[in-house]
């Protein structure tokens, strides 16, 4: 027999997933502003005269926005399996 | 300028990164004594279409698209909101709809289609749709949007079964927007929200 679902353990389930998904939405703003600033970078290096750094530093912004691709990856991948705790313990509560 | 900049980011990433890690593993916080609900009453409402802000992340079809801009419509008290969606160099229209049900609709627009409103039926693409509505509507804008921060827009809107066809023009100089639209689920979305920082 399932045991009745704690309120308060639904409740921060629900407050948890809410939080995995700014964490998300915070990961995918960090990227695109990295992958948006390896462009622009990477197109300014191409221009006649420019600053010899500007390709490396751009180049450190397109590893950056791959890593945080990567972190986002690993996070959506936490927030699916929150999910699916999250709907057992809904079925649990509807149950009880 | 650009280091500061640079370093500026990381720093940004790296607090993203660590506040990602600190509840990463979902399960094992739960229980863990944070807040009541009466602290937090929003948090048993899952974020949804219907409250999209600037800065939320609406993941669809694949992409990671951020709300970069808002356009807020009402016309005789009846009220929708048109966001702009950007993934990278992607951009996407988003309407949502709430009278009588929700209608969700992704847009692709262009001032390129060749096509003016006014007939009863117009043809694109071989799609035949029929004029719904023509009327104006007042807006308020937020972000980028490409309109001015508020005003008059007049709009005809065709639509072919689950197609839509939208023309939309933010005063009288300017020429019409076309929109090719399509109906989708709410739940084939997933908002991704900004923080709130009011």
């Amino acid at each position: 027999m399932t045991e009745p679902t704690e309120p308060n353990e639904l409740e921060e389930a629900e407050r948890t997933e809410r939080e995995l998904r700014e964490q998300l939405g915070d990961l995918i703003r960090a990227r695109a502003r990295a992958d948006s600033e390896a462009k622009r970078l990477a197109g300014r290096a191409q221009l006649p005269g420019a600053d010899a750094t500007l390709g490396e530093i751009a180049e450190r912004y397109r590893v950056q926005a791959e890593r945080l691709g990567g972190e986002v990856d690993s996070l959506r991948a936490s927030l699916r399996e929150h999910e699916a705790d999250l709907e057992r313990l809904r079925a649990d509560s509807r149950g009880a | 300028m650009l280091i500061v900049l640079f370093l500026a980011l990381i720093a940004g990433g790296v607090y993203v990164f660590a506040r990602g890690r600190s509840a990463g593993g979902g399960s094992e916080e739960r229980g863990s004594g944070r807040g009541s609900l009466s602290a937090a009453p929003a948090a048993a409402q899952p974020p949804g279409v219907r409250s999209l802000k600037l800065g939320d992340v609406v993941n669809h079809d694949g992409g990671d698209w951020i709300v970069e801009g808002t356009l807020r419509l009402s016309q005789d008290g009846f009220e929708w909101q048109e966001h702009r969606l950007v993934d990278g160099e992607r951009t996407l229209w988003l309407s949502v709809e709430d009278d009588e049900g929700l209608e969700v609709v992704t847009w692709e627009r262009s001032r390129e289609l060749g096509l003016e409103p006014g007939a009863r039926t117009l043809t694109h693409d071989g799609v035949e749709y029929e004029l719904d509505e023509r009327g104006q509507a007042s807006f308020t804008a937020e972000g980028s949007t490409a309109t001015g921060a508020s005003g008059k827009v007049e709009f005809a809107d065709y639509s072919a079964g689950e197609r839509r066809l939208s023309f939309e023009r933010y005063g009288e100089e300017a020429g019409w927007e076309v929109g090719l639209g399509q109906v989708i689920s709410e739940h084939a979305l997933d908002v991704y929200p900004g923080r709130d920082t009011a």
